[in-house]
This record gives structure tokens, sequence and C-alpha cells, in this order.
């Protein structure tokens, strides 16, 4: 992994893509295409932290984001009509992500846990200027019936092993409470869901636990919940043009673009089908 | 109608496009798609995006953020400023306007290709920058 090398994702719905790499390649960066997103350039040559105090960024034109997170939102693919539930979703970077590719239109509900975190999701969603979003305070596991969801993504709390925090290292009856946790997650965002609705799974770790083993424990629990194909071949492709590694088996997929992900994608039948 | 959008439409001649709606709360407009109107929870922090205040020192006043995604719309009391000035204003540097169809108060700062970028207070042909402190950039002295 290229550390020396920050991607950013474009904020469609304040700016167009070239306008920002014509005005970041004027202040001294190098700013590159990502062959397989419009809104995504990796850009270096200036120290990392100086990306988050240009201009542009105060001017909402961009979100520093990891490539590997912004799979997720892509796969998930929200439309201007759609539902969506953002089970986890603080600091908001696939908020914000979901939020431009429905053009500021349909609706997010943007839920996190931790009231602390929702401050930083309140601030991105103002400076990228997304107005589709409302924000709650729910324990995702006990999220409140009600509205039918059309997608709904769960970017689930993990041990993020393999992400570009560091590896952390974490006993083993850690890695068992958080896929508990996660099982819990999964379970209710599915039964959130409308007839035919999708929802994706997604964690920035490694171990099956908290991965293969989560989306198994949905599949065996719920009969209506399918697997689908994730669709996302280009990522794979570039994945592994870099020497990367992506995997997909069963339609679950594993990548490690910057930093190890694991995204799965359901669709939910109706029950008696 | 709302105060806000009495005076947004009043000081600078923004009518608030269709599909959007505005919410106060307390001393706080949100601003937000209509569709989000139909969702209600019981744990609901907020809805849209925080488009203003209404009392403040300068009575009532947009957010930074108001106007970079309405600003464009300015009819009135907006003023085109280049690339040099706008950092001025991000590293809360006061600047000079000529501009004579501005009357004194707050006034909108236009980059020259017609976007919203910043929020400023007139007085005669001085514009005291109205970026908040946590959005302003270090001072760079470009050539
Ligand atoms: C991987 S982060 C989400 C990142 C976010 N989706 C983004 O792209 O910016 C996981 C989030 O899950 C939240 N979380 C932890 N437990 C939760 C629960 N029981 N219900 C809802 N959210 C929870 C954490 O507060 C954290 O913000």
């Amino acid at each position: 992994m290229d550390f020396s090398r920050v991607s950013i994702r474009v904020n469609c719905l304040r700016t167009e893509p070239r306008e920002l790499h014509d005005a970041l390649e004027s202040q001294g960066y190098a700013v590159d295409k990502v062959s397989w997103y419009d809104c995504a350039y990796t850009v270096s040559g200036r120290e990392e932290k100086s990306l988050g105090r240009t201009i542009e960024y105060q001017l909402g034109h961009y979100y520093i984001q990891s490539l590997s997170s912004m799979v997720p939102a892509m796969i998930l693919a929200p439309k201007p009509n759609d539902i969506v539930l953002d089970l986890a979703a603080a600091p908001g970077s696939k908020t914000t992500q979901m939020s431009m590719h429905m053009q500021n239109r349909g609706v997010i509900v943007a839920n996190d846990s931790s009231y602390m975190r929702l401050k930083s999701l309140g601030s991105h969603i103002d400076r990228l200027g997304v107005l589709n979003a409302c924000i709650t305070n729910y324990d995702g596991r006990r999220f409140p019936s009600g509205i039918k969801f059309t997608k709904i993504l769960v970017d689930a709390p993990c041990s993020s092993i393999g992400s570009r925090k560091g590896c952390i290292s974490h006993s083993e009856n850690r890695i068992r409470s958080l896929a508990r946790l996660q099982t819990s997650l999964i379970l209710r965002a599915f039964d959130l869901l409308d007839d035919g609705g999708v929802l994706v799974y997604s964690t920035c770790t490694t171990t099956i636990d908290e991965n293969e083993d989560v989306v198994a424990h949905l599949l065996a629990k719920r009969p209506n919940a399918v697997i689908a194909d994730a669709g996302s071949d280009i990522v794979f492709d570039y994945a592994r043009g870099c020497g990367q590694d992506a995997h997909i088996n069963e339609n679950v997929v594993r990548y490690e673009l910057d930093e190890a992900f694991f995204v799965a994608k359901i669709v939910k039948g109706s029950n008696d089908e | 109608m709302s105060k806000f959008v009495e005076f947004i439409n009043h000081r600078f001649g923004i009518a608030l496009p269709k599909g959007f709606c505005v919410e106060e709360r307390k001393n706080n407009v949100y601003i937000l798609c209509s569709d989000i109107l139909k969702v209600d929870y019981g744990r609901m922090q907020r809805k849209g995006m925080l488009a203003g205040k209404l009392n403040t020192l300068y009575g009532i006043k947009p957010s930074l953020n108001f106007v970079l995604q309405f600003g464009h719309l300015a009819s009135k009391n907006f003023i085109d400023v280049g690339m040099r000035d706008l950092h001025k204003a991000y590293s809360n540097i006061p600047i000079q306007t000529n501009c004579e169809s501005c009357s004194d108060g707050l006034v909108i700062l236009k980059t020259t290709d017609g976007k919203g970028a910043g929020i400023s207070l007139k007085k005669g042909t001085y514009l005291k920058p109205l970026i908040p402190k946590s959005r302003l950039i270090a001072h760079e002295k470009r050539m």
C-alpha cells in the first residue's frame, strides 16, 4: 500500500471533477484519475495533511476517502427516488457519497449509535451540501420499524484489521463480540428492507467471523435473503492490475485497493419465494 | 412564509428552488429536500443542512454552507471576487470593494464563474469576511 498517495472523492453536488483537478494541480499537487470511478482522484506531491486545508476543501469540493471505502456505496448504487438507510453512518463518507449519487433527492436516513460521532457526521453533511439526509441516533440493532427502505447500507463497526488506521490487534473474545453485534445489525437491517430491496454489508477488516460468517448467518436465518452479484468487476480488474488482492467467492467480495475491505450485496425476495 | 426565506429573497433575490423547504428549530434554520418531510423518528437529531441562524449579531444570517450551495442564485447584494481575494476572505483578512449596487450589510461573495463562495459584511468599501473559524485556511502568500 502506498500511503504517500491520498485519495479524494469529488463532491459533484458542488463542482466538476475536471475543475477540481485543475485547481489542485495549480497548487502543486499531482492529481491522477482513478480508472473505475469518475469521482475519484489520487493525489500526491505535498504533505497529506495539507489536503484538509485547501480552499477547495473548505468550499466542500471534495472528501478525503480511501479508494476501498468508495466501493460499498457504488455497489449499493442508490438512485434519486430511493429511500436509503445508512445504519452506521458516522463520520459520513458513504452518506455524502450516496447523496451525490442520488443528486440530493430521495431520502437518506443517516443513523449512528454514537452521539459523539454524530457531530462529525453533521459537519460533513453541511460542508458537502447534503440536503436529502436526516440524522438519527439509534442503536442499529433496535432501529424502529415503520419505513420500508429500498436500499440499506450496513458499514459495520469492525476490528479494522487491514485498515489505513493501522493493524490493531484484537483478542478472540473481542472479535466474537463484534461478530455478534454485526450479526444483529445485518438481521435488523434486512428486516427493515422493502421486498425487492437491496442491502450492502461492508467492513474494513479481514476476519472470516466478521465477514463471511455474518452473511452466512443472515442467509440461514432469513430464507428470502438472496446473495447477489456485487457487479464490480472493474474494481477487481484494477486491483489485480496493481498486483493487489481481490477475491470473489460465492459472490462476497474481498479486496485491497488502499485498505482491506469486504463487501456483500443481498437482495430481499418476497417471503413466499 | 418563513422569516429566513423572506430574508434571503428580500436581501439577495434568492428564491428557494422547487423541491426544497426550510424548517426552523429554535434559533437554527435547516434546508432540506421536501422528500424528507415525511420521515419522522423519535430520536431524530435533525433534517437537512444547517442553512442559517435567526438571531445573530447581524440579524438573520445564512450559513456559509447555504451560500456555497445556493449563492449562485443571488441576483443582488453579491460581489464577484477572484481567487486572491477569496484566499484573503478565508484567511479572515478584510477585502476592499468598489461595488456600488450593493447596500451595506451582508453580501455574498461569488467566484468569477458565478458560484457562491463566501459571505461578508459590507461597510462602505470595506468587506469583513464572516467565514467561521473552523473553515479558515492558513494564509499563504500567493505570487
Ligand atoms: C466503520 S464505522 C462507519 C463509517 C461510515 N459508514 C463512513 O463511511 O463514514 C462504524 C460506525 O458504527 C457505529 N456503531 C457502532 N455500534 C453501533 C450500533 N449498535 N448501531 C449503530 N451504529 C453503531 C460507530 O459509532 C461507527 O461510527
